[in-house]
């Protein structure tokens, strides 16, 4: 024992008790163990897996595309609002696609009447419960023509699909490919209206013959699957 | 709970401080021990409020862009202040392995550089690798063990009773600095707390700096967190087979349960944790997060300040005894019992669907139970005050250096400008670089 404050001594202090030591020396050493096998898993293997994360990867998704067609021919009164319904469930969409966008054509062919004089067609996309993208900016909801030609109507379903290939940054593949395995997008009924307003040269048919027209609704589903490839 | 942790550190810190410079009477090494104490629990009562500042709605509504602002530095400084004052703090208590007045003497000036260097360093490589300093415990786990199973051997094989108060303060010390690492010793053991490691990389942030350094540093006090529970476990077990059951094998037991229970739920949640790596990061369920915030965390920001307190007031570090110092002793140790008391209930009254009134008359009864037996805590605590100091001088194991009062207190001075010096320093830096 010693009181005068050296290194050697006060060790020497500490360590007096054989049986304590033998306790020390084993928590030392399965300490040392310890260290040695959590030290490898985190120093050695996470180091190699985060160094994955440490800098993202470059992605390229491209769209497969595939098409699904519906068609309503109708044939509407002179001043008649005619809604009609497309319901997006009879459609038969493959495994892994999606619905991006629909575009919709509608076209009246002018039979009735003396003169023959095309008529004012107009269609409206009705937004009601159909999950799609009703306020991007490539929609085009509402058209009217009365030359007889036909009428294109666009809706954007699942956001920011436009079919073109897309570069992305990104720690891993699944998130790269997160804002395109979204579901939920185009459930619902498209709904359209279709107004009418027949022409007659100078406003005159006497033998009031053009008072409806027969307009056509063909509605192509666009679906897409996306695919992704690294970047070297 | 870190505002309550900040006010309960920066409380008990100060308060200790006062009660110290009362306590003249006291040998160098309970002052300069109490010291240090007293100045971790205030960097730590500093660090939290730093922490909760910038929580605080009013904080984050300001116009503050860059990744580090004032309080981020200020966390980051004290943090470090504390943990080189936990560095240090071995080689003093309970054990002094420095014992030469020249030894003793650097402990002022090397805490001071020692801090200051590091902080400087830190700010400058913007704390990536701030998580290495953590090895700064192992000096704890080093002298600390040796120190417990010496005096546990000796009470148990060689009847010294008054051995007990060595290893029961070598064994608190080491709950106080690696608390939070010992309920995580099953998921080390098994190593799967670097799946978790990565995970908080990955959510952070990866950065293209090397990680190596950080999880060293984690892995080290892990390590070392374990390992000091098992011992003690193994230790206090030996102990109560042939003594009897006491409240600190209590404690030891409770954090073995605490630490098997965290540990299978770790594993459960592995799938989470790996769902970073390989698909998006998912979020912990709700009854893992709460079961951390009433274990790990609590243990971390409520109990070990108290048992700074215990070390302070039951191994007589502070003259308690003293007429000018019982009040204010009293004072304290009902306030922070009441505050930590108060706080668990409100915890639980986040989840558990109690109403505000039970809960109001269960913390009016906790404060019955503490008026009531206030007395009997104060004795608990004071009156069977062992010091340590004293049994070491009996073993003729404790040099009495040539040591002013002066000199003591040049600690609480130095830290008392390293303070004044972060503070400044956090304040032109995040200006300059924010």
């Amino acid at each position: 024992m010693s009181s005068n404050g050296d290194l050697k001594d006060i060790i020497s202090n500490v360590t007096s008790n054989n049986a304590g030591n033998k306790f020390t020396i084993f928590s030392f050493l399965a300490a040392l163990i310890l260290l040695s096998y959590t030290g490898y898993d985190t120093v050695i293997y996470r180091t190699d897996v985060i160094s994955e994360f440490s800098e993202p990867n470059e992605y390229r998704i491209t769209f497969s595309t595939q098409n699904e067609t519906m068609q309503a021919v109708e044939t509407v009164q002179d001043d008649e609002t005619r809604n009609v319904l497309f319901d997006l469930s009879d459609i038969n969409i493959p495994d892994g696609y999606m619905i991006g966008y629909i575009d919709i054509i509608i076209t009246s062919e002018e039979e009735s009447g003396i003169s023959g004089q095309c008529d004012s067609v107009a269609g409206d996309i009705i937004e009601n419960e159909l999950t799609a993208q009703w306020n991007d900016p490539n929609n085009n909801l509402s058209g009217q023509d009365s030359s007889c030609l036909p009428i294109e109507l666009d809706i954007t379903i699942y956001p920011n699909f436009d079919g073109e290939t897309l570069n992305i940054s990104a720690i891993n593949e699944y998130q790269a490919l997160l804002n395109w395995t979204q579901t939920g997008w185009g459930e619902g009924d498209l709904s359209i209206d279709l107004d009418l307003d027949v022409n007659a040269p100078l406003g005159l048919d006497p033998l009031g013959t053009d008072t409806d027209e027969e307009i056509t609704i063909d509605v192509y589903i666009v679906m897409f699957k996306p695919n992704i490839s690294q970047l070297e | 709970m870190v505002p309550v942790a900040a006010i309960v550190c920066f409380l008990l810190g100060v308060t200790s401080l006062i009660l110290l410079e009362r306590s003249k009477n006291r040998i160098w090494m309970d002052r300069l021990a109490g010291y240090m104490l007293s100045w971790c629990l205030v960097f730590f009562g500093l660090r939290y409020a730093a922490a909760s500042i910038r929580d605080t709605s009013w904080w984050q509504n300001t116009d503050i862009t860059s990744q580090f602002d004032f309080f981020q530095y200020l966390f980051f400084s004290f943090t470090i202040s504390a943990f080189v004052i936990v560095a240090i703090f071995p080689f003093i208590y309970p054990y002094p392995i420095f014992q030469k007045s020249s030894t003793i003497k650097l402990v002022a000036p090397a805490t001071f550089l020692g801090s200051l260097a590091i902080i400087i360093t830190m700010m400058l490589t913007e704390y990536k690798y701030v998580g290495f300093w953590q090895i700064l415990f192992t000096p704890a786990f080093i002298i600390s063990i040796p120190v417990y199973f010496r005096f546990l051997s000796e009470e148990m094989l060689e009847g010294d009773d008054t051995a007990r108060r060595m290893s029961l303060a070598a064994g608190i010390i080491l709950i106080a600095f690696f608390g939070q690492q010992m309920t995580w010793w099953l998921a080390q053991l098994i190593s799967i707390n670097d799946e978790f490691v990565a995970r908080f990389a990955i959510e952070a942030g990866v950065g293209s700096h090397s990680y190596v350094p950080n999880w060293i540093g984690y892995t080290v006090t892990n390590s070392l967190g374990t390992i000091a529970i098992l011992s003690l476990g193994v230790g206090e077990t030996w102990r109560a087979s042939r003594k009897g059951i006491n409240g600190f094998t209590i404690v030891i037991y409770l954090i073995l349960g605490v630490g098997l229970i965290s540990g299978i739920a770790d594993y459960a949640v592995l799938d989470i944790v790996d769902s970073c790596m390989y698909t998006v990061c998912e979020n912990f369920p709700e009854s893992y997060n709460i079961w951390y915030k009433f274990t790990t965390e609590a243990l971390l920001l409520l109990f070990t300040p108290l048992m700074v307190m215990y070390i302070l007031l039951h191994f007589d570090v502070i003259d308690s005894e003293a007429e000018q110092n019982r009040w204010m002793t009293r004072i304290i140790v009902i306030l922070m019992l009441l505050i930590v008391s108060s706080t668990m209930i409100e915890l639980l009254q986040s989840f558990l669907p109690v109403s505000s009134m039970i809960s109001s008359a269960i913390l009016a009864m906790v404060v019955a139970i503490f008026i009531g037996w206030e007395e009997r805590i104060m004795n608990t605590l004071i009156a069977e005050g062992e010091s340590i100091s004293k049994k070491l001088a009996s073993l003729d194991e404790l040099h009495e250096p040539d040591i002013s009062d002066n000199d003591l207190q040049l600690f609480s001075k130095s830290m008392g400008v390293l303070t004044a010096i972060i503070i400044v320093l956090c304040f032109l830096y995040s200006s300059i670089v924010g």
